[in-house]
């Protein structure tokens, strides 16, 4: 179980759990948003500065602020 | 009447849906968040009158923003209403997430799936759909007005119920929530139980249950795992990505994407400010004058002669006041045809993702772009898009730096009276003043940050739309509405405040007529009494004192007054800016030490009166009174250092001056570095954790 940031970018990975520390209502609005146990999910950008990450799942693409991508915990 | 509730995801056609159905002109764009406020229409459609509302868009029913709210509130107070459920077909998965939701609270649904691409990148087996999930489905092109006839037919068939099961609820465990709500005798819908487990805040305090069910997981996943089993029943060809495209790869390359920005944006400044706009602002002040403007004060002059106020009134309010506004129409027309552009290509949302390094840094959020660039268009209606922020303080930073923008009204100031004195070089104190704006904007922001409005941690959770090309109807109607618009300012306001400014600068308080120089004008003896306060800003005389405060109604007045007060009776932008150079003109501006010194003061001073009231409903009155004095000081602060700075470079040589000026910035920065040096040092020496 890794976050997502040290994953690499356009690698598909498995998504192991949300953790809490990003907050109640964030983490319940990534869910909302398919980022649910088992889901395929990959980084496919960056920010100059990397604060702001590309990221695809379920077909369609987000950006995420980098604290949040830390939340993100997923199977290597 | 039927009342009908429009509900989707953001960005998924709502209100391009709403305009065709109900002959609307609501704003839309191609980015999320575009509609924040709930907007009702009534239409008829065969006999029948249906009442349309458009909500903002939502991902779930659980609130995150604050136009999340609005539509939220909206939904559970209306829940017995007929709602038409929108998805987008290329985004499918994500979009039934809601359906589902719309479910579980029991409302009577039509489920419309809005096929925006031409060649949707899938394909839906609707009949399918719509048995497996017991709701009325049908799909539309929500820009294509013949394919909606359906979707009326199915609203006045009232054939929809809502008598479907969802399959996946007796999956989910409320044994835990059961034990307590038997305790309390609590009788729950299953949309409550459900948004109970999922801790949903608002329902958790209406019901006074303070226990963590950590369930929410579970929820999403069972809803998640009955969507994927629709789709894989119900969708094929299923490959390409929602939003990212090859173009991306180019446009939001780490290293390339803020220049691309920033080639855009001064392109389309250039284009429509110095190249093409201006040639047609020429173009029409030219037609303006020979055919409208003189043979009407001819026509004026022959009937009422020579010396009546009538044609006074005529020639100097309303054809040289509106008449120098007028001419800036292809201008205004064209920014906001450009800022269009950037909100329909798709290409705003990229933009918020490049800046949300920046803008975190001052403590701001990258969706903050959207608001502070509306604000170079129209800062009354860019404070409204501030609702799309998470978190309060920074919607209230937000809205308070969109008046740092030099809008539209504002270009005309700059380009009429910087343009009379500074000539061909009026194009560097124009950009000048436009990047003092965002300067003092970043400046604020560390400063609200550092001081009393901290931001909270923002989320910055946003999607991606896909590009699209604006087609060649859509750029019309988007041209001639913003045309039509401007007339519209022109005509109303800026004609009835120029015609005010001008009874307040003819007439004397006893109601004589004082043009001939026989009396002192009501407004001379106003401006009189607040000029001397502007002195050390350069300005102190009447004429410029009073224009200011005219221009509070609206900025474009300020130009019309201080011509007004010259009675100059030429109509054209060239022929104002000739006549400034006069003899007479000297009377306002003595130096270009003072042009400068108003313009900064004009694009600093006050937000116009249409934004002030906008101000004070989103934010409430205490920010926006705050906020009018901060700019007021900082107004007053900065046109007096440009004053100093331009008088001394005047007096001396401007290497002198700027050699002293960077030593003294160079010492504040190196007081303040070392000062933020010693503080940190503090904070080091009392937590041994710290990383440092």
């Amino acid at each position: 179980m890794e976050n997502l940031l040290n994953g690499k970018l356009g690698t598909f990975y498995k998504i192991h759990k949300i953790s809490y520390s990003v907050g109640d209502k964030v983490k319940r609005r990534l869910l909302d948003l398919g980022f649910t146990k088992g889901q395929k999910i990959r980084l496919i950008g960056r920010s100059l500065l990397k604060k702001a990450y590309l990221i695809e799942i379920r077909g369609y693409t987000l950006t995420l602020k980098k604290d949040i991508v830390s939340c993100i915990l997923v199977d290597f | 009447m039927i009342n009908v509730n429009l509900v989707g995801n953001p960005n998924t056609g709502k209100t391009t849906l709403f305009n065709n159905l109900t002959n609307s002109h609501e704003h839309v764009g191609n980015w999320h968040g575009v509609t924040v406020e709930e907007k009702a229409k009534i239409y008829d459609y065969k006999k029948n009158k249906i009442n349309l509302v458009d909500l903002p868009g939502i991902y779930s029913l659980t609130p995150l923003s604050y136009e999340e709210d609005v539509a939220c509130k909206y939904i559970l107070e209306h829940k017995d209403r007929l709602t038409i459920n929108i998805c987008d077909a290329s985004n499918i998965q994500r979009n039934l997430y809601l359906t589902l939701g719309l479910m579980e609270l029991g409302c009577k649904i039509i489920l419309v799936v809005n096929q925006i691409d031409k060649r949707p990148i899938c394909k839906i087996n609707y009949s399918l759909l719509e048995k497996l999930l017991g709701i009325k489905v049908v799909y539309v092109n929500a820009s294509d007005k013949k394919s909606l006839n359906k979707l009326n037919d199915m609203i006045i068939s009232q054939s929809y119920d809502n008598k479907y099961t969802l399959p996946y609820i007796k999956n989910l465990d409320f044994s835990k929530l059961d034990e307590i709500t038997s305790i309390k005798k609590q009788n729950l819908s299953i949309f409550e139980k459900i948004k109970l487990i999922e801790d949903d805040e608002n329902i958790k305090n209406k019901y006074k249950i303070n226990i963590c069910f950590n369930q929410m997981e579970d929820v999403s996943y069972e809803r998640y795992n009955y969507i994927d089993f629709l789709v894989d029943k119900c969708v094929t060809n299923k490959v390409k990505v929602y939003g990212y495209s090859k173009l991306d790869k180019i446009l939001l390359n780490r290293f390339l994407a803020f220049p691309i920005f920033l080639l855009f944006i001064s392109l389309s400044f250039y284009i429509t400010f110095f190249s093409v706009g201006s040639f047609f602002s020429d173009c029409l002040s030219f037609l303006l004058e020979k055919f409208v403007a003189n043979p009407l004060t001819n026509l004026m002059i022959t009937i009422f002669g020579q010396n009546s106020w009538i044609v006074n009134l005529f020639d100097v309010a309303i054809i040289g006041g509106v008449g120098s506004i007028l001419s800036f129409l292809p201008q205004v027309a064209l920014l906001f045809f450009f800022l269009s552009l950037l909100e329909d290509s798709g290409y705003l949302a990229r933009v918020a993702f490049v800046f949300e390094d920046i803008l975190g840094k001052v403590g701001l959020s990258g969706k903050s772009v959207y608001t502070l660039l509306m604000g170079f268009g129209c800062s009354t209606t860019a404070v409204l898009t501030a609702r799309n922020m998470e978190d309060k303080n920074s919607k209230i930073k937000t809205a308070l730096l969109t008046p740092y923008m030099s809008c539209s009204a504002k270009f005309p100031i700059y380009a009429v009276i910087g343009g009379a004195f500074f000539g061909v070089n009026n194009i560097f104190v124009i950009i000048a003043l436009y990047l003092l704006g965002i300067f003092i904007a970043i400046l604020m922001s560390l400063f609200f940050e550092k001081t009393f409005l901290k931001s909270k941690k923002q989320s910055f959770i946003l999607e991606f739309p896909p590009y699209r090309l604006i087609s060649i109807k859509r750029t019309i109607s988007l041209l001639w509405l913003n045309i039509k618009l401007f007339f519209a300012r022109v005509g109303t306001l800026i004609l009835a405040m120029n015609i005010i400014v001008w009874i307040l600068s003819n007439f004397s308080f006893t109601f004589q007529y004082v043009a001939n120089g026989n009396g002192i004008s009501m407004l001379e003896s106003l401006g009189k009494i607040i000029s001397p306060i502007f002195i050390p800003l350069g300005f102190g005389n009447w004429g410029l004192s009073a224009a200011l405060i005219a221009g509070l109604v609206a900025k474009e007045v300020i130009i019309s007054s201080i011509s007004m007060f010259n009675n100059i009776n030429e109509n054209s932008v060239v022929s104002l800016g000739e006549s400034l150079h006069d003899e007479s003109f000297l009377i306002h501006f003595n130096s270009g030490a003072t042009v400068l010194s108003y313009l900064v003061f004009c694009l600093l001073y006050f937000p116009c009166i249409a934004t002030l009231s906008i101000l004070n409903k989103e934010i409430g009155r205490k920010w926006t009174i705050i906020g009018v004095i901060i700019e007021l000081i900082i107004a007053y602060l900065i046109s007096f250092f440009v004053y100093t700075f331009a008088r001394l470079s005047e007096i001396y040589t401007i290497a002198f001056v700027l050699s002293i000026f960077l030593t003294l910035l160079i010492f504040v920065i190196s007081c303040v570095v070392i000062l933020n040096k010693i503080k940190n040092k503090k904070v080091c020496n009392k937590c041994p954790n710290c990383k440092k």
